[in-house]
């Protein structure tokens, strides 16, 4: 037989030369065809039924896998046994977005950060594990619509975390957000944006590497000092003849300032430069320029941290507060459920608190709403309490030294508003043993959330 | 009843009988019985008490083949008799013993999140002569992953005041024998979290101690070695 032709191997396979394929197209498809004509819209997932096991208990749906979902996922059934627990998640791998920095400089593998089981946090801890999105949500009816069909809840909580605001940089059409979201990605959500930041450092042969930090109550507020300290050690170690530049909206250091200046002035004089007070008013993607009020800065390669806010499912779903800068949930910040409405929660980083949005808030913070909806489903209530913020810093990639952050929060009832406790503390000494506990922290995280 | 056999203590029983003499009185306090197990050195000699010293700890696995708990001869004799509250309700910390009632044994892993020594290094860790920068003092256990401090001579306690959810540090129940000045652990107080600390592990401890070691009770005896000797590295906050 002719290989060019159809030649069928013992697969089943088709081979199909470019005569056959022609016959089949227009004799062998003709139903597909048919079906192509019908134009009417066509949406996935809508009038059926999520396919799930039965509820056996109130059924408590959470969306969102992260930090945030996976705790309350955890200990919501912990705390009620009666729950029927499903959470919801779009994606079907995990990666985390705590301790990616730490990747930039080789400290650590990506198996470190994604190397964790959906499907073993579901097993362990005795809830549903369930790979859909959502696309919608009925409170009335109680019910959330997924691409996988609609999901009936008693209690719902919502943990979508952040999304990026680019008109705080002064990008407003949809192309150039699209090329910044694309070509120079801010690494604070996406698995894949730590891939492409990773390959760019790690395949920097010169220049000005520029990252910056954003105004706000943005993602992780020592994230980016961390960062630069993680790219410029990189460099050091490539030797690379490259520079961190790093723009700061904030006038300051935003916290462990003097663990940070530190580590820039006595590990990186060569490698880090540090501009305060510099918000960026623009950027020109041609030039590979930013703007500020004064200043125009050109960059070789770049990581571009836009203005965090609420996850826009707040806003499709109509319990976003308009009055928040940063779009963030309309909830009773002591309890997190939406104002006037007991059976939906808003937890994690879409929260509107002052809280660092940090992992170990969410964790702490999920616990305690695994506490509230616990009571709540028993017809009882619960103390507020603070979450606390632990936040380790890698600032030396090798030898390993960190420093570290222990905060809790101060709720004033007459101003309705939170601070830092009195007991926050700060360990700005760089050391070994937090080098070895950002590790660890990291690792006791992981086991919290699938183990 | 589980095959370890529970024992409830109501007052003093007469389970406490032949104890050293001074323990306050228990009240509804929880123990669970493992193992009776003689503290030995790491040749197989019996410790003797009045040789630990005050300027270290002290590791030993117990109950558990791959659960460590602390050892320390603290530099004062605790009162004892504190009531503390665990997971199960409230019991009484027995306090000391030895000679002059001051060693005590505590598990090794937080209560928190279960941080524990490991033989290449320890986040948790008791400061005998080093002030703690966490603590601001000596005389502390303080796991340093998630600055959780405990107070030893208060019977594990969690001393901190703005943190939450943080049971006490687990208590080793330790018998003194005066005649042969030898240490026996006898079993475990207060909240243990032995079931989560093997699932949070299962990994780790199959590496270290290969398959089915590590849920297994110690018998006999327990090597006892210094913090320095049992884990490479010692992380201090």
């Amino acid at each position: 037989m002719d290989k060019g032709n159809n030649e069928i191997s013992r697969r089943g396979f088709i081979k199909l030369g470019g005569a056959a394929a022609a016959t089949l197209a227009t004799g062998g498809l003709a139903s597909s065809v048919a079906q192509a004509d019908d134009k009417k819209a066509h949406m996935v997932g809508t009038g059926a039924k999520a396919y799930l096991p039965k509820a056996k208990g109130p059924r408590l749906v959470i969306v969102g896998g992260g930090t945030s979902g996976l705790t309350i996922a955890k200990y919501a059934k912990k705390e009620y046994p009666k729950f029927d627990v499903v959470l919801v998640e779009k994606r079907d791998m995990y990666s985390s977005c705590f301790s990616s920095n730490l990747w930039y400089a080789g400290v650590i593998n990506l198996e470190f950060l994604a190397d964790h089981s959906f499907l073993d946090a579901a097993k362990n801890n005795n809830y549903t594990y369930f790979n859909a999105t959502c696309t919608g949500l009925d409170r009335a009816a109680r019910k959330l619509y997924t691409n996988q069909g609609e999901i009936a809840y008693d209690y719902l909580v919502l943990a979508p975390g952040i999304g990026y605001d680019y008109s705080r940089i002064g990008v407003k059409d949809p192309e150039t957000e699209t090329a910044l979201r694309t070509i120079y990605p801010a690494g604070f959500t996406m698995p894949t944006e730590h891939s492409t930041i990773k390959a760019k450092v790690q395949g920097f042969e010169g220049g000005v590497f520029m990252l910056n930090v954003p105004g706000g109550n943005y993602r992780c507020l020592p994230a980016p000092y961390e960062r630069a300290c993680m790219i410029a050690a990189a460099f050091k170690k490539n030797k690379v003849k490259a520079k961190v530049l790093v723009l700061d909206h904030n006038p300051d250091i935003t916290i462990k300032a003097k663990g940070f200046h530190a580590a820039f002035n006595e590990l990186y004089k060569d490698y880090i430069e540090y501009k305060p007070s510099m918000e960026i008013k623009s950027v020109d993607l041609e030039k590979k320029t930013i703007k500020t009020e004064f200043d125009t800065i050109t960059f070789d390669d770049a990581s571009i941290y836009p203005g965090v806010r609420g996850s826009k499912l707040l806003e499709q779903f109509g319990i976003m507060d308009p009055k928040n800068p940063q779009k963030e949930a309309l909830i009773d910040t002591l309890k997190y459920n939406v104002i006037g409405d007991d059976r939906v929660y808003v937890t994690g980083d879409s929260r509107p608190h002052p809280y660092s949005k940090s992992a170990n808030t969410s964790n702490t913070e999920g616990k305690y709403v695994a506490k509230v909806l616990a009571a709540r489903a028993q017809g009882k209530d619960i103390e507020w309490y603070s979450p606390e913020t632990i936040c380790y810093s890698l600032v030396n990639a090798s030898p390993l030294e960190g420093i570290s952050v222990d905060a809790t929060y101060a709720y004033d009832a007459k101003t309705k508003s939170f601070s830092f406790s009195k007991d926050t503390k700060m360990f700005e000494d760089r050391d070994a043993s937090k080098g070895r506990g950002t590790l660890s922290w990291a690792k006791g995280m992981y086991r919290d959330l699938f183990a | 009843m589980d095959r370890r056999n529970f024992i409830k203590f109501c007052g003093v029983t007469t389970a406490l009988a032949g104890f050293q003499a001074g323990y306050p009185t228990l009240r509804a306090a929880e123990l669970k019985q493992y193992n009776k197990v003689k503290l030995v050195d790491g040749k197989g000699q019996p410790i003797k008490a009045k040789n630990l010293t005050t300027k270290e700890s002290y590791v030993f696995n117990y109950p558990f083949m791959s659960t460590p708990a602390f050892l320390l001869n603290l530099p004062t004799k605790p009162p004892g008799g504190d009531k503390l509250v665990g997971k199960d309700g409230e019991y009484t910390w027995e306090g000391g013993t030895g000679v002059d009632g001051t060693v005590v044994a505590f598990t090794a892993i937080c209560s928190h999140q279960l941080s524990y020594p490991t033989k290449d290094g320890s986040p948790i860790s008791y400061y005998a002569t080093e002030p703690s920068e966490d603590a601001g003092r000596t005389g502390v256990i303080v796991c340093c992953e998630h600055d959780r401090i405990y107070d030893p001579a208060q019977g594990g306690k969690m001393i901190a005041t703005n943190k939450k959810a943080t049971q006490p540090m687990a208590a080793i129940r330790l018998e003194y024998d005066a005649a042969a000045d030898e240490l026996y652990a006898t079993g475990v107080y207060g909240t243990e979290r032995f079931n989560d600390f093997f699932k949070a592990y299962k990994k780790e401890l199959l590496e270290e101690y290969g398959p089915g070691v590590a849920k297994q009770e110690v018998a006999d005896t327990a090597a006892v070695l210094l913090l320095s000797e049992y884990s490479a590295t010692k992380d201090k906050c």
